[in-house]
């Protein structure tokens, strides 16, 4: 490096340079996402001694650095990873209260319209068109409860290939990251300079996979980088990266649990309180506080219908005096919790007839007496339900279920609010803003036209050393 | 404060996007003439409406049972009064009968009596407008009186085999009887079985003994304590339709009672919902303007904000 009064504005120009590179920099990444902004460090070049005094040397660029806070940046992960938990957790649950909620889809007509029909039979107990009305009636609640077991079921299907489908995701995101790592550790090591982009593009990485996964990102001293999930089971280690699949639940082998497979072949599932975070955190807990009861809810229901109505059903006769049979499927063998009640039961009795209204034996086709007792379980109160009437606890369950996806709602909401201040706070400190670049433009301008007449001084000053000369 | 230059122009964004999803929901709801859109809007008000709907359709049943019973009892009723009526002819015709009269008189008193007979016989084997016989208590298929005449015990293939029905709610009843539910737990008792009447247990047969006074009638023996016998027996009829007259005229008055119970309730029920599920279109349209006014003012905000830059200002 030339000294001297020529070297120190050459010094000049070029940290000017570095300053508008920067700058051009920060301004063409502004829509870059995970990009933080960058800042030369510059500092004074070693001073000279000449006898005299210490003369400066000029400047010279001592690193470029990202701007960032660790605190800020953690706390956009914490907030986004709770926000995807929410969103995912809320469309389900909506998903679900929209079915069991809706009047359409929902039980609660069709079983008004059967208890209603078994009143129509009381009152006129020969009539063939009542009768008709009671079976038809019958078999469309029965459908009903098919149609939302079968419903739910494909909820459930959906959950299973979308947990599926992130863990994919989740592995490719993994092992980019410890790539990217890889390299960050190389570059830095041979430069001894921070690898300022690949660092945003990692972190970005990390950001993206905090979505689907809460994750502990972990920094270690010698440079290596590491990813934890669950209750701290490494993701990433370094160069080394554990891979996630999804295998069938131990109690419910129907659903799905990302898991976690660990040296030595081992695969450990990773459940709802292991996975508080992210899509997959969401779908976990969507799937045990409201598909799981809802489903076993409907199990429940149709078993304690289809026994309780069969039970008065065969107490009676029918039009001809014959022992009344199972109105319903009979599903009294089912084991609790009844699993499969729901898509198994159906209206069994097809000749009108053959409905047990009577409560005797002999040739009696007016009595009504069974018939209004089989009216009664509209308002009788089931052991089996916990002691309250079949409406009230379907009630209970579209109840719990619109609370829990109001509530997700609501998360969703004060997540929102809380990622987009955690983030409005990071880019306070990351973010680029552009009249601040132009005012960084116009600084090192004016610091290169400076150090560029600070030149032309010198030039000048050569040029009359030498006109002395001639 | 520092400020990035996204959050800078994008600031407003929150805003617009709220505004546009509060409008979506009240055009919806203007629309669908109804607040909450799914259950999770206001879990609580929902749950409270899908119980009172519930309510509302018992009670609507309730309230059909309700018309269908008064149709039976009415029906009863007229049938009844016309029985009744036709008792009380028989009995003045026999009452009219004395043993000092001509054959020839007596004679057309009985063709007379046979003529009440037959149509007294013809109302206790009434079919309602199903082709129910509706005094042959469970067995409305078969046609419960059948009587050959001239002191031929009557035939009844009615219930009477089962001496008391139970109602459901405890309440007990001559056999043969059926009950329809008028409201939670309420049961009124909606036939009842004519055989008390025509062959009460331990008495005469009504049927028999106006068969015999046909024959009897105009024959040489009868005698004034013949006579006396037979009205005797109309009597003992007479006062027991009446006190299944009076059973009926009772359930009716109660069946009225409960019917504009139930409407009142129907109409307060009903009301219920609609407050809780119905939405205030007034409301709606104010709230709607509001929401119009602030997205306008944020768009502005918007617009003015995104022209300002330094850039502008250089070169």
């Amino acid at each position: 490096m030339a000294t001297g009064i020529l070297g120190i504005a050459l010094s000049g120009l070029s940290a000017a340079q570095a300053g508008i590179r920067t700058t051009q920099h920060n301004i063409s990444n502004i829509n870059t996402e995970g990009f933080r902004r960058q800042e030369v460090d510059y500092s004074a070049l070693n001073p000279q001694f000449d006898g005299t005094a210490f003369f400066g040397t000029g400047v010279g660029v001592s690193t470029v650095r990202s701007l960032y806070s660790q605190f800020q940046d953690s706390q956009v992960l914490l907030n986004q990873g709770q926000l995807s938990r929410n969103e995912t957790y809320a469309t389900q649950a909506s998903q679900i209260d929209k079915l069991v909620g809706d009047a359409n889809s929902g039980l609660t007509s069709a079983m008004d319209a059967f208890f209603g029909a078994i009143q129509t039979v009381a009152n006129d107990p020969t009539s063939d068109a009542a009768r008709q009305v009671m079976l038809s009636s019958g078999r469309n609640l029965a459908g009903r409860i098919n149609s939302l077991d079968t419903t739910l079921k494909n909820i459930r299907d959906d959950g299973n290939r979308e947990i599926s489908a992130t863990v994919t995701r989740i592995n490719t995101y993994a092992s980019q990251i410890a790539a990217m790592s890889g390299n960050i550790a190389r570059a830095e090591a041979s430069t001894g300079q921070p690898a300022n982009d690949l660092r945003d593009q990692r972190d970005q990485l990390v950001a993206e996979l905090n979505k689907l996964i809460n994750v502990t990102p972990v920094q270690q001293g010698d440079g290596a980088f590491s990813l934890f999930v669950g209750s701290g089971q490494p993701l990433v280690l370094g160069s080394s990266v554990s891979t996630m699949t999804s295998v069938p639940d131990v109690t419910n082998p129907q659903f799905l649990v990302p898991a976690l497979s660990l040296a030595g072949g081992e695969t450990r599932p990773l459940d709802s309180s292991m996975l508080s975070g992210g899509k997959l955190g969401g779908l976990l807990a969507v799937r045990e506080d409201v598909l799981l009861p809802a489903m076993q809810d409907l199990d429940t229901f149709a078993y304690e219908l289809a026994t309780q109505f069969n039970a008065q059903h065969t107490a009676g006769f029918d039009i001809a005096g014959v022992p009344g049979g199972d109105f319903f499927t009979n599903l009294s063998t089912l084991p609790s919790p009844y699993t499969g009640a729901a898509g198994q039961i159906k209206a069994i009795i097809t000749d009108p007839n053959k409905i047990a209204a009577s409560a005797t034996s002999l040739d009696s086709p007016g009595d009504n007496g069974n018939a209004l007792l089989l009216a009664d379980l509209q308002t009788k109160q089931i052991p089996g339900l916990g002691t309250i009437t079949f409406s009230s606890f379907y009630s209970e369950l579209v109840a719990r279920t619109a609370t829990l996806a109001s509530e997700a709602d609501i998360g969703v909401a004060a997540y929102e609010t809380l990622t987009s201040q955690a983030r409005q706070a990071q880019q306070a400190i990351s973010g680029v803003n552009l009249d601040e670049e132009a005012a960084n433009l116009i600084r090192f301008q004016q610091a290169y036209q400076a150090s560029a007449k600070a030149m032309q001084v010198a030039s000048s000053l050569f040029d009359e050393l030498i006109g002395i000369l001639r | 404060m520092r400020i990035d230059s996204m959050t800078y122009f994008t600031s407003s964004l929150a805003g617009i996007q709220s505004n546009q999803t509060a409008i979506s929901r009240l055009n919806q709801q203007i629309a669908t003439g109804l607040t909450m859109l799914a259950t999770k809007d206001d879990p609580v008000t929902a749950v409270k409406a899908m119980e009172l709907s519930n309510r509302i359709a018992m009670r609507t049943q309730y309230a059909a049972n309700q018309d269908k019973a008064e149709l039976d009892l009415n029906y009863e009723t007229v049938v009844m009064e016309e029985m009744s009526s036709a008792m009380i002819q028989a009995r003045t015709l026999l009452v009219g009968v004395s043993p000092s009269q001509s054959v020839s008189a007596r004679n057309v008193n009985a063709e007379q009596l046979k003529g009440v007979f037959n149509h007294l016989l013809g109302l206790a084997n009434t079919r309602d407008p199903s082709g129910n016989y509706i005094f042959a208590g469970y067995e409305t298929a078969t046609k419960p009186f059948v009587n050959a005449g001239g002191g031929v015990p009557t035939d009844y293939y009615g219930t009477s085999q089962i001496p008391v029905a139970i109602a459901p709610d405890g309440t007990t009843a001559p056999g043969g009887s059926r009950w329809s539910e008028l409201d939670v737990g309420r049961y009124i008792q909606v036939n009842d079985n004519m055989d008390q009447v025509i062959r009460p247990i331990g008495g005469s047969d009504l049927l028999q003994e106006l068969g015999e006074a046909i024959v009897n009638l105009p024959g040489a023996t009868i005698t004034q304590t013949d006579i006396d016998g037979y009205v005797a027996v109309l009597d003992t009829a007479i006062s027991k339709l009446g006190l299944i007259e009076h059973r009926v005229a009772g359930a009716l008055t109660e069946l009225t009672d409960l019917r504009a119970s139930t409407q009142a309730l129907l109409l307060n029920e009903k009301n219920a919902l609609s407050d809780m599920t119905q939405v205030d279109q007034a409301a709606a349209i104010v709230e709607l303007q509001s929401r119009q006014t602030s997205l306008e003012a944020i768009s502005r905000a918007y617009s003015l904000t995104s022209g300002l830059s330094l850039f502008n200002y250089l070169g």
